[in-house]
């Protein structure tokens, strides 16, 4: 009447038992599932490491910046609204006069004081506090390029356009301004790279300079302390830490310029 | 002579009424390097506007003022 159906058979006793037995059915993730989670549980505890460790990089390089720096920001508000009193039309005719005292291009920081505070005395009357402050940054400078001695030696040739840029911080204008006065000193950098006439007459009438000199002006306000030090650092390495540098002049200019369009 | 000792000379001579702070940048100034033109641009040569704007923009932001001016 009913056909004859085997009787199902359960595995043995012993199988139950072993401790290392495999069962088929059994998903990957079950079966590693302390691995795994070992694994996300430290590459999380490596991520937040190496996003703090990164940061803690960025910083670090911002001080060492910063530290390398002859002054401080404050110090240079310091000289610009208590200090030389330097007014935007002196400057920009101190640019221009300097240009011919130094055709050249080079000047030691004694003869260009001399000759700076010479025509500033006949233009206008000067406070008398902070000169320290500029001296400081020149002087810091020099040692720099004496390979980080202690000798300051100022009888060394520097360029004028980066006296200028120095002497840029005591020019009592809004921020605008001041970038606008150093359009004549990017115009001399121009003429003594030879691409433009250096006489003074055919440097007013130049309307454009060149990029180059752009980036020669940035450089010498990076110098003279005049930007900020976490403007001036960018990665170096992404992996396995972030590892950050100083920029370059030029690594400066670009991403602005591409920012305003300006130039790709 | 540094400057620090030039300006003692000068001590003497100089205004002793320190200078007015000047107050910062207008939006009027502000506004008109935002409206500038860039398409008449040349390729290796920038002009004076653009060199202001190159200086104050947030990747320089020179005197570290400016950014603020601009943003």
């Amino acid at each position: 009447m009913f056909t004859h159906s085997p009787t199902p058979t359960l595995p043995d006793d012993k199988y139950f038992r072993d401790p290392n037995r495999k069962d088929p059915d059994e998903s990957f993730m079950s079966r590693h599932s302390g691995k795994i989670g070992m694994l996300a549980l430290l590459s999380a505890v490596g991520m937040l490491y190496s996003y703090f460790k990164g940061n803690f990089n960025e910083r670090d390089m911002e001080k060492e910046v910063a530290d390398n720096q002859a002054v401080e920001a404050m110090e240079v508000n310091e000289v610009r609204f208590r200090g030389l009193g330097i007014q935007l039309s002196l400057y920009d005719a101190l640019v221009l006069k300097v240009q011919q005292q130094f055709p050249s291009g080079q000047a030691s920081y004694t003869a260009f004081i001399d000759f700076a505070m010479q025509e500033v005395r006949q233009k206008s009357s000067v406070a008398t506090t902070s000169g320290h402050i500029l001296d400081r940054i020149v002087l810091k400078h020099i040692a720099k390029l004496d390979g980080g001695g202690d000798t300051f030696d100022t009888s060394v040739l520097l360029p004028t356009p980066f006296l200028l840029a120095v002497l840029n911080i005591t020019v009592q204008a809004p921020p605008l301004q001041r970038a606008e006065s150093l359009f004549n000193v990017a115009r001399i950098i121009d003429a003594l790279k030879g691409t433009s006439n250096a006489d003074v007459d055919s440097l007013r009438g130049h309307a454009t300079v060149s990029v180059d000199a752009a980036t020669q002006i940035i450089a010498h306000l990076a110098d003279s302390c005049q930007l900020p030090g976490e403007k001036q650092v960018t990665v170096s390495a992404q992996y396995p830490l972030r590892q950050y540098r100083k920029k370059t002049p030029a690594e400066m200019v670009r991403p602005a310029l591409r920012c305003f369009s300006l130039r790709r | 002579m540094l400057l620090s000792e030039t300006l003692k000379r000068m001590c003497r001579h100089a205004d002793p009424s320190p200078p007015t702070p000047h107050p910062l940048s207008t939006s009027l100034q502000v506004e008109h390097y935002k409206s500038l033109n860039k398409d008449a641009l040349q390729l290796d040569r920038i002009t004076k506007e653009e060199l202001v704007q190159l200086l104050v923009s947030k990747q320089i932001c020179a005197w570290g003022e400016c950014y603020r001016a601009v943003r």
